[in-house]
């Protein structure tokens, strides 16, 4: 059998300097982690505050009372093909509640496996499922929040978009007409745009 | 596997130490990264405070590869489903940047930016992470690669080099394909789909683990009949594959652990002997923790087993342990750092037969690399990305490949970029070590190999210029372009041996190719989306003076067609029903005389409740029979067919 490998280097020399490299590596890793915690605290990541805002929603929605089939029971949000958002509002979920009510959080590509929402979050690779999501919104009262970098597009509700290096959002308040929600004007407040349509 | 007791004392002393490396910043980080979880408490900030917090740059990125200054497009698990894609390699059409040319019924050839064939070498695959490269000729068997193609979640395709970040044999491109998290693969499937000359059935059950994790185990069997020549003749390559496997994810909030595997055994149809017989598994481990939003570590080990029984050929028993670090971070505002780090071993032993020989039949080789980039944001609009990977090869020693890139973004969505970078195809055993015939007539002692290997083989290298332009002006359009010229030196050359009598492998040829790559997406109504490409390119070979090479190197790249193109429409006629179809047209291989040819797929799918969808596709459906590849009159002729699917889903 032959070997393809430099074993005239003695091992114990060949492990000294591995060892150096260990040092060096977790010098690195320090390093580069001190200067990162070190940004400003006002800096986050898009994700996270993608999901902070759709767990304010909750707080700033009002549903029809047949949207919960008990006054204890969770809000349901739905993540459609948006796993960075989910893992984010998990963890701000775990431990919280809105007007009484946990809140669960629901990962899924399939517009199919969508049950009770009260929330649908529709990543951008899923928004080609807007038209039937509206279709189904307008029944069963769900607020559709997407995340179209050129702003509202139909069917969407929320639509969440960097402006500059701020997260900001639109809404539509015909869209949240038709689905039988009332937004808070707080909401409305902080909107960047609002959109309505207007009477012919 | 056989093991040198030094070398495995070397080997397990590097796992050693890249397992302390590994968690002696885990745990220094750890300490530290508390203050990360501050992110938490973004839910207790005001929607205005949300409103008003600035976004770090890296999370900027809207999908990883969406702001890459280079050639890349993705394929998803939708485009797959909607197409019909039967097996990976048909799915791999779906890329406009990939040249897809079937041999037979189970062989392909697959490149990006020309010199193709079966044994295209300057391609590199990965699955899930995994190298499915073969040591032996730096290419892919794609006869042994198989997933559940309903549960992949994207299939990256970069053409151009990708040698500073992945390593050298990424010359002219890089496909990665990427099965979903476990955790997305919840519940039962059931798939079943068939026509007359292939068939298979694939079920999955994906669960929850006690320690909220997820876990999915599969399994699978397909089988497809000869190919049949233009006189109707059987060519003996159909096969018969079983799989089966499983994959576990582990997501917290900073950390996610997978551990995946697969195992697989098959046999495949060869003219005039016994069937070829396949064999594999392989386990794969991964653990990264987010320290703070841009900040990564991330540690990847497998090991993998291949065996592959090829009667008139060799016997390869080929193990491979692999070990890879990477770490992430933002430094400042305008800096994203990456670097890291990796060692493979592998151990190759063959069986040669008479024809020709792999001599050393029993090999162990060692491969180091490390890796750093630094994307510099230099304006808001303008960035510099620099990288190299240094990669240590047990033929050439290290090599280098080095990469600089600019984007600069004019407008909202636009990008313009441009990259220069050096690739490098390293030797691999049929460069060095392909001797033949296996045993020589000896003269005065001497073997007298009609082909002695190449002992001075040296690695193959690329210099590659890139620009590219990506617009998405409206949300309903998109549309890229990328224009390479690229410089090949030191090509492999069968020259006349000078010391001795008989034939040696060398690097004496060089080549020139250019082109453009040109894909857009239109979306002139809800329910209708089209995506249409095109690929022109042209090639340049030629021999260094002195060469005496008798390989027709210089028709290298007459197996690629200089333009191909395709067009596709996804049609939702009700939220129930799909019609998809796809129009290719590849240009003629001037080398192997296969002609032009357009070919028509086209899929209508049901989704007849939310758990059962039931598809057609019509497959080929221009014409009666057309090749793809290979000389004429044994190569094979792909014909009409009709292939129905099932997918149940719980």
């Amino acid at each position: 059998m032959l070997t393809v490998c430099d074993q005239t280097t003695s091992l114990s020399c060949r492990r000294r300097w591995l060892t150096c490299l260990v040092y060096l590596v977790a010098l690195i890793v320090c390093g580069s982690i001190s200067a990162t915690q070190a940004e400003n605290v006002a800096n986050a990541a898009e994700t996270q505050i993608k999901a902070a805002m759709l767990f304010k929603f909750l707080d700033y929605t009002e549903w029809p009372a047949t949207a919960f089939a008990e006054p204890q029971s969770p809000y349901r949000i739905w993540l459609l093909d948006a796993s960075d958002v989910g893992k984010e509002l998990r963890a701000i979920a775990r431990d919280r509640n809105i007007k009484g009510r946990a809140i669960s959080v629901f990962k899924t590509r399939f517009i199919e496996r969508i049950d009770n929402p009260h929330i649908v979050f529709v990543g951008r690779d899923a928004e080609h499922h807007l038209p039937h999501l509206a279709r189904l919104a307008e029944q069963q009262a769900f607020l559709i929040v997407t995340e179209n970098s050129q702003g509202l597009v139909p069917g969407s509700t929320i639509n969440l978009r960097l402006l500059e290096d701020r997260v900001g959002f639109d809404v539509s308040l015909s869209g949240a007409h038709r689905n039988n929600l009332k937004l808070s004007a707080r909401l409305l407040s902080v909107a960047s745009t609002v959109e309505q349509e207007t009477l012919p | 596997m056989k093991i040198n007791p030094q070398l495995q004392q070397s080997v397990f002393g590097c796992c050693r130490i890249f397992h302390n490396a590994f968690f002696v910043a885990t745990l220094i980080c750890g300490v530290m990264a508390q203050s990360s979880r501050a992110s938490d408490a973004l839910a207790d900030l005001s929607l205005e405070q949300l409103a008003s917090l600035r976004v770090t740059s890296v999370s900027k990125k809207p999908k990883p590869w969406a702001n890459e200054p280079a050639s890349v497009f993705v394929i998803t698990e939708q485009d797959i489903r909607r197409t019909g894609s039967t097996t990976l390699p048909e799915a791999l059409r779906l890329a406009p940047n990939l040249q897809v040319a079937r041999v037979d019924a189970r062989n392909y050839a697959i490149t990006a930016r020309g010199f193709n064939n079966p044994f295209a070498n300057k391609l590199l695959v990965l699955i899930d992470g995994r190298s499915v490269y073969s040591p032996l000729f730096s290419g892919v068997y794609w006869d042994a690669q198989d997933v559940v193609l309903e549960d992949l979640d994207r299939i990256e395709v970069i053409s151009g080099p990708g040698g500073s970040l992945w390593g050298a044999n990424a010359v002219n491109g890089v496909v990665n394909v990427v099965t979903r998290s476990a955790e997305d693969t919840q519940g039962e499937l059931v798939s079943l789909g068939g026509s007359v000359h292939e068939q298979q059935a694939a079920v999955r059950h994906g669960g929850q683990l006690t320690n909220e994790g997820f876990y999915r185990v599969y399994a699978k069997h397909s089988r497809h009949d000869d190919t049949e020549n233009a006189a109707g003749a059987l060519t003996y390559t159909g096969w018969e594959r079983s799989q089966a496997g499983f994959r576990a994810d582990w997501a917290g909030y900073d950390d996610h652990f997978t551990l995946q595997g697969d195992a697989y055994r098959g046999r495949l149809h060869q003219s005039g002997t016994e069937d070829i017989k396949i064999s594999g598994a392989n386990i794969l481990g991964r653990a990264s923790r987010q320290f703070a939003p841009g900040s990564r570590l991330t540690f990847q080990a497998y090991v993998d087993h291949t065996q592959r029984d090829q009667p008139n050929a060799f016997v390869q028993h080929l193990n491979t342990i692999d070990l890879e670090l990477q770490h992430e971070c933002l430094i400042g505002e305008r800096q994203m750092f990456m670097w890291g780090g990796g060692y493979r071993y592998l151990s190759d032993r063959i069986d040669n037969d008479v024809f020709f020989a792999f001599l050393p039949d029993d090999l162990n080789m060692q491969w180091r690399n490390v890796f750093i980039q630094d994307e510099i944001k230099i304006t808001r609009d303008l960035r510099l990305t620099l990288g190299a990977k240094w990669e240590d090869n047990p033929f050439t020693g290290w090599e280098s490949m080095p990469s600089a890139q600019l984007a600069w973004s004019p407008g909202h969505n636009q990008l313009l970029w441009g990259k220069v970078s050096r690739a490098v195809r390293t030797p691999s055993r049929i460069d060095r070590d392909y001797y033949s015939p296996a045993n020589p007539p000896l003269v005065d002692g001497e073997p007298r190999y009609v082909i002695a290997g190449g002992p001075g083989f040296v690695s193959e290298v690329a210099d590659v210029y890139e620009v590219g332009y990506r617009q998405q002006p409206v949300a309903q359009v998109s549309w890229s372009v990328t224009g390479f010229y690229s410089e090949y030196d030191q090509l492999r050359t069968l020259e006349l041996n000078n010391t001795a009598t008989g034939f040696v492998f060398e690097n004496r040829a060089a080549a020139d190719a250019y082109g453009l790559e040109l894909w857009g997406s239109w979306q002139p109504l809800h329910h209708w989306r089209l995506h249409a490409s095109l690929v022109a390119q042209e090639f340049d070979v030629y021999l260094k003076p002195g060469s005496t090479d008798i390989s027709n190197t210089t028709a290298l790249a007459s197996y690629d067609p200089n333009f191909y193109s395709s067009l596709r429409s996804s049609y939702d006629v009700s939220p129930q029903v799909t019609l998809d179809s796809t129009l290719r047209y590849v240009d003629e291989l001037k080398g192997s005389q296969v002609p032009a040819y357009t070919a028509l797929d086209v899929r209508v799918a049901w989704e007849i409740s939310r758990h059962l969808e039931i598809s057609l596709v019509g497959q080929n459906l221009i014409d009666r029979a057309h090749p793809e590849f290979g000389a004429s009159p044994r190569r094979s002729e792909y014909e009409r067919a009709l292939y129905g699917k099932l997918i149940w889903e719980l």
